[in-house]
């Protein structure tokens, strides 16, 4: 299964249920540089600013597609696409 | 300075605003080991710093700002950062939690923020890693919080910013204005933005890119997979990420705990739940969640109303249980769009809603007796969303009667005299969220014992909801420190006060201070999130985490010692137990709740209590006050 997981290309993003932990920026840099830091995280979550609802999501270019930050999700903000997992 | 191996910085940010000048302090390993973090660090330097018997709102009051222990961590609900200051609303040590500033403040490298002095004109702080610069706040200045946070974020965009920011309020020093946080955390109750008002603080803003290492990652990682699978096989997690805290909305109307006429009458509890229940907020004002930094729950929201007068009106909110609690009952919105509306104005100035609600009742009762004359009040003393909107606004810009309202529950009481003390239902000057007279559990007997006054957040446990079983109540015991063969002390048959099962002033010792040490790993006190974590889990992630090696009772003896140091704080001030005063209203009085009529609360009872209490604790009784013995066990003699 990792190994499937690993060729995973698609992340679906349900942007509407996303509630800003932070979770997901925090397991890609601690998995990716073995340090908490949001700033160093392959994907950012952007909060509402300025009348604008709910978050922007974005994976940087240097996302290796690991998958980390979908596992540190709980709030099904950020899914496996249907290319995941074994047949 | 050497960077500590684990999640603490070892750093401190100090900022002296007379001098705009500031310096980075150690925070050394014995602190660390006694205090934990955060809300830990903060107490004992409270004593030290603050000096004895100031004026809260004097260049002399200093501002301290902890982050929690795991606080910057992935550790789930672990984002509680205090502020504290000696607090203008009861003169006691004044704190409050936010679920935000503290991990961007880690994450700049700073486990606290210590802010003295008091700026020439109004700045702001800017806290950017090691970039720290006092700026200038002269056109910020009478903005409102939302305003004010925009421009920030605006300003330092595309930068992702915290802003913690005051209102008007807080500028007219209004002794319960409130510090908002990414216009939705608050640091609330006592009045902290005032503290800011009076030093020309309009906000901080804080960026971090240094992040966190932690002692021992694959500890770490087993210890994260334990507390996710008790999130994810929580039956109550997915109503509590919808609708927050108003999952105890029915339970409070239906336990009476809603007050409608400052204390007299408790909501009808069939309209308390067709007209704010859950299926009414989903329907009218719940837009989504909004979590604090690495919660699972999350709580809080953003609100847009549907329909009506308030159609689009878009505002966020912390606690929108406490905000129909408030605004709801007390103030008597007329529904759920007019609770959202008067969350939103005071949000914008800043101030407590809690306070705001209490207030609006107590008004009305002083207007109908004749002690306020309807003219002072233009309209201020009307039940409904209108009447509490011109209160807010004349509180929090001091206009007419509102400028002695804004001085909060001491000032109030001198200025209408002796009738209208009975009438005021506060302790130590600050009005209460939870009523006794109902349900006498550990957190309506910890407002009286609180270091800052009539606020229970180190007091929530089980008891907050009456009736569990005495098995229920052991279990709990185990879970708070208490050994087995001292359960029996608690839990009997015949315990004092209308819980029964339980000897609440004997219990509330150990809630206090397991409460406090989660409190200073960052840990939420929401039930939810509380719950996922025993003594020995935080022991254990402290150690991963922190590199802290405790044990389990090193952890709870630390939220000991930091309810004994906060308590010092307030003793020397002369605040002791002898100036308890309890509310007339609650021990002469009873509360109409449907066809019932709840019966005062005997003060003798009261009194046996905290006897319990004090004596638990193994304090002097008589004063409430630590015995020389007791402070140099919990090495404290040196404060």
């Amino acid at each position: 299964m990792a190994a499937a997981r690993r060729k995973t290309t698609e992340f679906l993003i349900a942007t509407e249920k996303c509630v800003g932990c932070l979770e997901c920026q925090m397991r890609c840099s601690v998995v990716h540089h073995r340090v908490f830091n949001p700033q160093l995280a392959n994907i950012r979550v952007t909060p509402a600013k300025n009348g604008a609802s709910y978050y922007t999501i974005a994976y940087l270019d240097s996302c290796l597609k690991c998958g980390s930050c979908v596992r540190a999700c709980s709030f099904g903000t950020l899914v496996f696409g249907a290319s995941e997992g074994p047949a | 300075m050497a960077k500590k191996s684990g999640c603490h910085t070892g750093r401190a940010l100090e900022v002296d605003l007379s001098r705009g000048a500031w310096s980075v302090r150690e925070i050394d390993d014995e602190t660390r080991h006694l205090f934990l973090g955060g809300a830990g660090f903060n107490a004992p330097l409270a004593l030290k710093m603050i000096p004895p018997g100031i004026d809260p709102l004097s260049p002399e009051n200093v501002i301290l700002i902890g982050a929690g222990a795991l606080t910057g961590t992935e550790a789930m609900g672990t984002p509680k950062t205090e502020i504290v200051s000696k607090s203008p609303l009861t003169g006691t040590i004044g704190t409050a939690l936010t679920g935000h500033v503290g991990a961007p403040l880690k994450w700049a490298g700073y486990d606290q923020l210590i802010i003295t002095g008091r700026a020439s004109s109004p700045c702001y702080l800017r806290i950017f890693d090691n970039e720290i610069e006092i700026c200038d706040a002269g056109d910020l200045w009478g903005e409102d919080i939302y305003a004010t946070t925009e421009t920030l974020w605006q300003r330092y965009s595309p930068l992702e910013t915290t802003v913690a920011a005051i209102g008007q309020a807080g500028e007219n020093l209004v002794r319960f204005s409130l510090i908002l946080i990414n216009k939705c955390s608050t640091w609330g109750r006592g009045g902290q933005a005032a503290v800011w008002g009076s030093k020309n603080l309009k906000a901080i803003v804080v960026h971090g890119t240094q992040g966190l290492k932690i002692a021992d990652q694959r500890a770490f990682k087993r210890l994260l997979k334990t507390t996710t699978d008790k999130v994810m096989s929580d039956r109550s997690r997915d109503l509590w990420s919808e609708v927050g805290t108003m999952v105890t909305w029915e339970i409070y109307a239906r336990m009476g705990n809603l007050h409608v006429d400052n204390w007299d009458t408790a909501i009808d509890p069939k309209y308390a739940v067709e007209r704010f229940g859950i299926e009414a907020y989903r329907a009218q004002t719940r837009k989504r969640s909004i979590a604090c930094y690495s919660c699972p729950i999350a709580c809080k929201a953003e609100l847009e109303v549907k329909e009506g007068r308030f159609a689009g009106l878009n505002t966020n909110t912390s606690c929108n249980m406490v905000a129909c609690m408030f605004y709801a009952a007390a103030a008597q919105a007329e529904g759920l769009p007019e609770v959202a509306k008067l969350n939103d104005l005071a949000n914008r100035f800043g101030l407590d809603n809690i306070s705001v609600g209490n207030l609006a009742v107590y008004v009305r009762e002083l207007h109908a007796k004749g002690i306020i004359p309807s003219g002072d009040l233009n309209g201020a003393a009307q039940p409904g969303v209108d009447g509490a909107a011109r209160l807010i606004e004349m509180v929090a810009l001091r206009q007419g009667i509102g400028d002695v309202l804004a001085n909060g529950w001491h000032a109030i009481e001198a200025h209408f005299g002796d009738a209208a003390k009975d009438l005021a239902v506060h302790i130590r000057g600050m009005d209460p969220p939870f009523e006794p007279r109902t349900n006498l559990g550990t957190e309506n007997l910890g407002i009286f014992t609180c270091p800052r006054g009539g606020h229970a957040t180190a007091a929530l446990s089980m008891t907050v909801v009456p009736g569990r079983k005495p098995e229920q109540l052991a279990k709990y015991c185990g879970l708070v420190g208490i050994p087995p063969e001292r359960v029996g002390e608690f839990v009997y048959e015949g315990a004092p006060g209308s819980y029964g099962a339980v000897n609440v002033g004997r219990l509330l010792k150990h809630v206090e201070d397991v409460n406090a040490a989660y409190t200073a790993c960052g840990i939420c006190s929401r039930p939810p999130i509380n719950r996922l974590y025993t003594i020995e889990e935080v022991r254990d992630y402290l150690a991963a985490a922190a590199g802290l090696e405790l044990s389990s009772e090193d952890v709870k003896r630390a939220g000991e010692r930091i309810i004994t140091a906060l308590t010092l704080f307030n003793l020397r001030e002369g605040i002791d137990r002898s100036t308890l005063r309890f509310p007339h209203k609650w021990i002469a009085k009873t509360l109409k709740h449907g066809d019932l009529e709840v019966p005062p609360v005997d003060e003798a009872l009261f009194n046996t209590l905290l006897d319990d209490y004090y004596a638990e604790r193994g304090w002097n009784v008589a004063e409430g006050r630590p015995t020389p013995e007791k402070l140099a066990e919990l090495q404290l003699a040196a404060l």
